[in-house]
């Protein structure tokens, strides 16, 4: 390992622990033992949804990106975001939203938005990089408008749809709801680890596609396992946090520009990177504003200046 | 464009502020008027009004006589050509969710009048001013007097127990400074325990909430659940938990529409707080 490398490893790494330590830090009243309680209480939960939301998001995303072999992709931009929004929304709206329902109809909503995209986008070309696009916006346009429609007709408030389009690490939880969370990050923990275990796979697949099938790779089992696994990963955690943009989309290339393309690299990065920004971009909006912001607001108003230097350089 | 915008502005400003002025301008004959408030509909009938209003909002459900009146829509989204085809004298109207309707109606040459109370005293200035616009000035006195005697004769608490009010739980949103409710709870001898922030309907972190420590919690929304609110994790040792004080199903109208029942939500919130002073 070059010592640029190691350097790199350690910066992000250090992000993590300095963003976790000030998120620890952060809250009403500040930090002192006397409250020492309320911390573990309160803020180790939320240290914890905000490093498996992070780092889920960014694997995820970067693996996707490696997959379709195009920088666009996220859980965002395909609408596996907004699809686990949806089942969230319909979960809430049926008074099951604090049941295992929760997080089993997040992530059906999420492998059904996907499942979509795919059927759009295969045409007789196969899938192309402008058809998936084209395909993950409009789905995700349709079911953003599907979680208005289901709050609204539910008579429930439009700042808890936005919450739920926009995510939050504010969980209140019960002691029933910490475990399903808990159970619900160890699967999606699982399946981040499924797509670092492929990553030989994803590096092939992501040089071509032509290349992969003479390699002997399944190209269409896999590509259908990866928006399985991922977009079932997504809706895991979505169910609890809301959609949360851009995380997905920057993280693994900020990663890819550290550790270059191979996904042994760029996936635990990603995961480590995402969690840290995440958590930091948390801390921002706990700070800013008196009584807080919807997460995607700080992630987005970071996210979208990045989003455009991809465009005009990489695409 | 900008120009002409101010101008408006400044001419609403001016139908708003003066009551007297308006009164003047509304010609003799009977007033016709249209209410897109649920509260200043509650106004209206309080003060027999009511054959003068033709038009009310989805919304407007109380007295029950008001879900007989024509509809102009919802409160959110009030239908515009219904409101000028129904040919009012004046429109009842508030801020901010009627702002862009409030700048066209002015086009159309109609009078509004801009409900928004911040407190039970605006209430009662918007009770007499509504009298005013509706020449129902003696019923209004006599309304605010009566309404005025209820509250005095609450007793006056030197304990004041802390409030959390919950309006939302995900995300976690309670009441602040601004909000009708606020006074509502000064009112009824106890302390919201969001007052210090400057927001109506603040997003909160349930760190605070305990950090604070409500002697009382009061749950007005669709999802709330006491059973639930007292098994959330690091909930345990608040003080209204520990003594049971959560209540639920109250009528929400009552602290959130600023009419004529808000005296009602005060004394039942009095009780609420102050059980031993009512026996």
């Amino acid at each position: 390992m070059s010592s640029k490398r190691r350097l790199s490893w350690a910066v992000i790494v250090l992000l993590l622990i300095f963003s976790g330590v000030l998120s620890i830090l952060t809250g009403p009243g500040g930090f002192s033992y006397r409250i020492l309680n309320q911390v573990l209480l309160f803020r180790l939960p939320r240290v914890l949804v905000g490093v498996v939301a992070g780092g889920v998001l960014a694997v995820v995303g970067g693996a996707f990106q490696g997959l379709l072999r195009n920088p666009l992709v996220d859980p965002w931009t395909l609408g596996v975001a907004s699809g686990a929004a949806l089942g969230a929304a319909f979960a809430i709206v049926t008074g099951t939203g604090s049941s295992v329902l929760l997080p089993v109809f997040a992530f059906s909503g999420a492998v059904l938005a996907i499942a979509l995209v795919y059927v759009l986008a295969r045409g007789r070309g196969g899938l192309t990089v402008i058809r998936l696009v084209l395909a993950g916006v409009i789905v995700s346009f349709f079911f953003s408008s599907l979680v208005m429609l289901v709050m609204v007709i539910s008579h429930r408030s439009l700042g808890e749809a936005v919450y739920l389009m926009m995510g939050s690490l504010t969980v209140v939880f019960t002691r029933k709801s910490l475990g399903l969370f808990v159970i619900s990050a160890i699967l999606a923990l699982a399946g981040c680890g499924w797509l670092m275990v492929h990553n030989r796979e994803l590096d092939v697949i992501s040089l071509s596609e032509e290349t992969a099938l003479s390699l002997g790779v399944d190209v269409q089992r896999l590509t259908r396992m990866v928006f399985l696994v991922g977009s079932v990963a997504v809706g895991l955690i979505i169910a609890w946090t809301g959609a949360i943009s851009f995380v997905g989309l920057v993280v693994p290339h900020l990663v890819r520009m550290l550790f270059g393309p191979k996904h042994s690299q760029v996936l635990p990065g990603s995961f480590l990177l995402g969690a840290g920004v995440l958590l930091f971009a948390d801390v921002l909006v706990r700070t800013l504003t008196p009584t807080g912001l919807p997460l995607s607001v700080v992630t987005a108003l970071v996210g979208v200046p990045f989003f455009i230097y991809l465009l005009r350089t990489r695409v | 464009m900008r120009y002409s915008g101010c101008a408006l502005w400044l001419i609403m400003l001016m139908v708003v502020n003066c009551g007297v002025h308006k009164e003047r301008q509304i010609p003799e004959k009977r007033v016709k008027c249209v209410s897109l408030v649920p509260s200043v509909t509650e106004i209206i009938f309080a003060i027999g009004a009511e054959d003068m209003l033709v038009g009310t909002t989805n919304q407007c459900d109380f007295p029950p006589a008001a879900k007989e009146k024509t509809k102009v829509g919802d409160f959110q989204s009030p239908d515009i050509e219904r409101i000028v085809s129904l040919k009012p004298d004046v429109v009842f109207a508030t801020q901010p969710i009627h702002q862009r309707l409030i700048e066209r109606l002015a086009e159309f040459k109609v009078q509004v009048y801009v409900s928004n109370p911040a407190d039970v005293e605006g209430v009662f200035a918007e009770i007499e001013s509504v009298g005013v616009i509706l020449r129902r000035t003696k019923e209004a006195e006599k309304l605010v007097a009566a309404l005025r005697r209820r509250l005095d004769s609450l007793p006056t608490f030197s304990y004041k127990p802390k409030v959390y009010v919950e309006i939302s739980m995900a995300p976690l949103m309670s009441v602040g400074q601004g909000v009708f409710i606020n006074d509502i709870i000064s009112r009824a001898g106890g302390q919201n325990i969001f007052q210090h922030l400057n927001i109506p309907y603040p997003v909160v972190d349930p760190e605070a909430v305990v950090q604070e420590n409500p002697d009382v919690i009061l749950l007005l929304h669709p999802l709330a659940n006491k059973d639930e609110l007292k098994k959330r994790v690091g909930w345990s040792n608040i003080n209204a938990v520990l003594s049971g004080r959560i209540y639920t199903g109250l009528d929400e109208d009552l602290f959130f529409r600023p009419g004529p029942r808000v005296v009602d939500g005060v004394i039942l919130l009095a009780r609420i707080l102050h059980p031993e002073r009512f026996r």
